[in-house]
């Protein structure tokens, strides 16, 4: 009798041991399918939400050119994100939009035709400023002159603008940067 | 405190944004094919212009009142409603993108009196982007809806409603009827007439447990807000998709199949697509076509189709999608509309291994991978599957469609000096 409930036994941790081998081959076959190291940095490295709504600036923490054989790079501890023109001209993103130029009445002050010019709407325009006024129903690029409340040509040959009172104007964004493509744009 | 920000007549205002003499003047926009009016300046309402009007009712008298009418124009529509997004990021941590045009925002712990900071958010997102909008403020979701409800009707508001007492959107629900609530449809208006309630008041004085006995835990959620208690969650994240349709109306009638087929392709990469930016893999696709319901022999028509096995890549899906067509069209007929849904999706992390099928193969996903990283770089359809390429005669309708100023090159305004 004893020797019965022994063998009952034996049969059980058989088939639970059969099974357990058969489950682990299986969870292995599944694994590499997709890479043992994919699957990890799926799990354990995933962004947090609030970082994935704006991605982070790249910057590299070390130099990635030089295979592990070879000498780690004495400027390794020293390495700075390259520059970018955006971080430069661009101070308000979401307020900031770009325009043509066509037409050289600014020309004296630097603006040509078919110059790129930079349009924040978030600076507090000053004397002096250039600027993308609207009036009536014509967006122009002047320079301002808060101080005669005039909008200003700088090529003589073409008239500046007074604000008179009641006059539709509007200043949609000051020019902070212009940009000059000297072999044209691509 | 929860504010809401909502974009006044959101897609006309983007229009405005770079023409400014069309500010205070009508201007409408049309949906996708100039087929309906789907958003109408202040300007254009006072004109009697009614919302989802089509387009060829109407023409005659937008033409005789010169107001300016604008095809849709998506990617402008996008740039700018990232802008307020981003605008309004700065003046609160957590920012819940409801639609293109609303956005909540959590005030919690704001020290600065709500109404002036309300005045603060529309005058800034005015002068930064040049889009108007309506600010409402209080303890719950549906509770701001009402208060932004409020912002645009009554004028003394301008444009910011604050409701921090329950003296006050007391006051502003004995005048609001129910289905102006969040989440309050025609149906359920219907329903809650029968029970007497008309007012947003009616509602709030409701007993939530016997309501959620009647109808279902929404409402209670709904009584509850309206009472001041915020009962749904802020989700920075959106939640991904459960199904992903995309569909179009022709430009014009179709009646041979190769056109169709082209369209489909078309939809099932734009389709699968989106189903792969959210990491997901599909398991059936639901595919539909049909003629146009104000033609007498109306054919309508669709099938379920399970894919061999779940799947991101676009080749699979167009092909099943074709297959689907085929099987779905009749000739002598003109076809207005055809569409794909990908309607049994599963994420890819959680994904059943099927012990007779390998699955999609790695270098399948590797090919795809690829196709996305090009589309992203060189723009959209750079590459493509042939199936989906060459003209496309059935293509939207667009006749009034505006420069998309802000993303790409050749659009930008131009300025004369």
């Amino acid at each position: 009798m004893p020797k019965k409930i022994n063998n009952d036994l034996w049969l059980q941790t058989e088939i639970i041991y059969t099974v357990c081998i058969y489950s682990i081959y299986l969870w292995y076959i599944k694994i590499n399918k997709h890479s043992f190291k994919k699957y990890l940095s799926m799990k354990y490295f995933s962004m947090k939400p609030s970082a994935m709504k704006h991605p982070p600036k790249k910057y590299p923490l070390y130099n990635q050119f030089i295979s592990a054989a070879g000498f780690e790079s004495p400027a390794d501890d020293y390495l700075e994100a390259r520059l970018s023109l955006d971080d430069l001209l661009i101070s308000h993103p979401s307020a900031t939009h770009m325009v043509w130029a066509s037409g050289n009445c600014q020309q004296p002050r630097g603006i040509f035709h078919k110059d790129l010019l930079i349009v924040n709407r978030a600076l507090e325009p000053r004397h002096g400023d250039m600027v993308v006024a609207h009036i009536d129903g014509q967006l122009t690029c002047k320079r301002l002159d808060i101080k005669n409340r005039r909008l200003v040509s700088s090529n003589p040959s073409y008239p500046s603008i007074d604000i008179r009172d009641g006059q539709d104007v509007s200043i949609e964004g000051v020019i902070p940067f212009s940009v000059r493509g000297h072999r044209g744009w691509p | 405190m929860i504010g809401i920000v909502d974009c006044n007549s959101c897609y006309a205002s983007c229009e405005q944004i770079f023409r400014p003499e069309l500010r205070n003047k009508p201007v409408v926009v049309l949906s996708n094919n100039d087929g309906f009016v789907i958003a109408r300046s202040k300007e254009a309402k006072a004109l009697g212009i009614g919302e989802l009007q089509a387009f060829f009712k109407i023409e005659g008298l937008l033409r005789k009142h010169k107001v300016t009418i604008f095809s849709s124009n998506y990617p402008l529509y996008g740039d700018i409603s990232n802008r307020v997004m981003t605008t309004l990021n700065t003046f609160s941590p957590s920012v819940e993108v409801y639609s293109i045009d609303e956005m909540f925002l959590d005030l919690t712990g704001i020290q600065e009196p709500m109404n002036s900071y309300g005045q603060r958010i529309k005058k800034t997102v005015w002068q930064h982007i040049r889009m108007p909008v309506c600010v409402g403020v209080a303890p719950s979701k549906t509770l701001a809806k009402l208060a932004n409800k409020a912002a645009k009707t009554y004028d003394h508001c301008e444009g910011v409603c604050v409701l921090e007492e329950p003296y006050q959107w007391q006051w502003l629900q004995k005048r609001m009827p129910v289905n102006k609530v969040w989440g309050i449809g025609s149906k359920l208006t219907k329903r809650l007439a029968g029970l007497n309630i008309h007012t947003a008041y009616d509602l709030s004085r409701a007993s939530p447990k016997a309501m959620r006995r009647h109808m279902s835990i929404n409402i209670e959620r709904t009584i509850e807000e309206l009472n001041g208690h915020p009962c749904i969650p802020f989700e920075e994240q959106p939640p991904a998709k459960k199904q992903i349709y995309c569909s179009r109306s022709f430009g014009e009638r179709i009646s041979t199949l190769a056109p169709l087929l082209q369209a489909i392709s078309v939809y099932a990469s734009r389709a699968t697509e989106k189903l792969r930016k959210q990491k997901c893999l599909v398991i059936s696709i639901h595919v539909f076509l049909h003629t146009s319901p104000h033609e007498s022999n109306y054919y309508s028509n669709a099938i379920a189709v399970k894919l061999p096995y779940p799947t991101d890549d676009t080749t699979v899906v167009i092909d099943a999608a074709r297959q689907a067509i085929t099987y779905l069209y009749r000739d002598g007929l003109r076809f207005q509309k055809v569409g794909i849904g990908l309607i049994e999706i599963k994420p890819k992390k959680q994904l059943q291994f099927d012990l007779f099928h390998a699955g999609q193969s790695k270098k399948r996903d590797q090919l795809m991978t690829v196709l996305d990283s090009i589309n992203s770089r060189y723009g959209k359809g750079a590459l493509h599957i042939a199936a989906s390429g060459g003209t496309k005669k059935w293509a939207m309708r667009q006749q009034y469609l505006s420069p998309a100023y802000t993303t790409r090159w050749t659009d930008l305004p131009v300025i004369h000096s």
